[in-house]
């Protein structure tokens, strides 16, 4: 990975480099804050309630705790919504 | 904060009342919107994302519940809020064949849903897993509950995984006069799988088998 990356980053010039930091950024994004992930949670703690699994004092906690997940991954993507990385000061 | 119209489900136009006896969101008054044969179950609520918390979706899921007790629904997603009735009119005007359709292919039936997840004590699956892993025995567990109950319903559905706790999630579509004869074969293979926690719940509006985006901007 980090050889293709490299060979990449060399090999283009300045525009589409600026884009391959912008996926790279999407990709680390996902990571960070991945709304599936945390929707699949909710689902989970919610299943695992229902299903006497979890006390409800536990299932309050976690569902606090993935609202708030949820909230601000949603306030990331908001905040990055059309925007682009000027990291060199042109281009975009 | 402006008030929109807030659609529940459509119905049939045909002996649908004007009010319903159940509050919707924001305790507000859940009624009627007729355009030709179909019915809009609404009520006012500020215009507005609606996150999905457990009170949202409760009141959602009442008014569902209350209108299917009196007649076949075509649910709608959770949180469409439309600015006024003229929209929804509209809306409706433009997909009307299509949600015709969809009603006719849900009418007299409900949707029934079947979860499975392996408990925390795994002690008492020992003799049920036979030595075979939780997928294996998940994929032969879900095999058996649709050789079973596809041949009492109408349509059967194998929904998504999503935690590895869970080991089936199937969504049938049956009709409402077999529902009793449905249930009774649910308690057998309950009764098979006894260690396993099983969740059998219904009767729901067919959420899952209604495959359009019904009146999501306007399309």
């Amino acid at each position: 990975m980090v050889f293709v990356v490299d060979d990449l980053l060399y090999s283009l010039t300045v525009g589409p480099w600026v884009s391959i930091m912008e996926i790279i950024y999407g990709h680390s994004l996902n990571e960070m804050y991945p709304l599936n992930k945390i929707s699949d949670a909710i689902k989970e703690n919610r299943l695992l309630y229902e299903f006497g699994e979890l006390t409800t004092k536990e299932y309050d906690a976690r569902k606090k705790e993935l609202m708030e997940k949820l909230e601000m991954a949603k306030k990331v993507r908001e905040m990055n919504l059309g925007a682009r990385l000027n990291i060199l000061g042109f281009g975009g | 904060m402006t008030l929109g119209e807030y659609v529940y489900c459509i119905i049939p136009s045909k002996n649908a009342p004007k009010e319903f006896p159940v509050k919707g969101i924001e305790g507000n008054p859940v009624y009627s919107m007729n355009y030709k044969l179909l019915t809009a179950v609404a009520s006012k609520a500020p215009m507005k994302e609606y996150k999905p918390t457990d009170e949202n979706v409760e009141v959602h899921k009442n008014v569902e519940l209350e209108v299917l007790k009196q007649c076949s629904i075509l649910p709608v997603a959770y949180g469409m809020v439309f600015k006024n009735r003229g929209i929804v009119l509209n809306t409706m005007k433009k997909v009307y064949t299509l949600l015709w359709r969809s009603l006719k292919r849900v009418e007299n039936k409900v949707e029934l849903g079947i979860k499975a997840i392996i408990p925390k004590e795994k002690s008492e699956l020992e003799e049920l897993l036979s030595g075979k892993s939780t997928e294996e025995f998940g994929k032969e567990c879900r095999k058996e509950f649709i050789e079973n109950l596809s041949k009492i319903a109408v349509s059967v559905k194998e929904d998504r995984l999503f935690s590895e706790k869970l080991i089936c999630n199937q969504s049938f579509l049956v009709e409402k006069d077999k529902v009793d004869a449905f249930t009774e074969k649910v308690a057998q293979l309950r009764e098979k799988f006894k260690p396993l926690k099983i969740q059998y719940t219904g009767p729901w509006p067919a959420h899952n088998f209604v495959n359009i985006r019904i009146m999501s901007g306007g399309k």
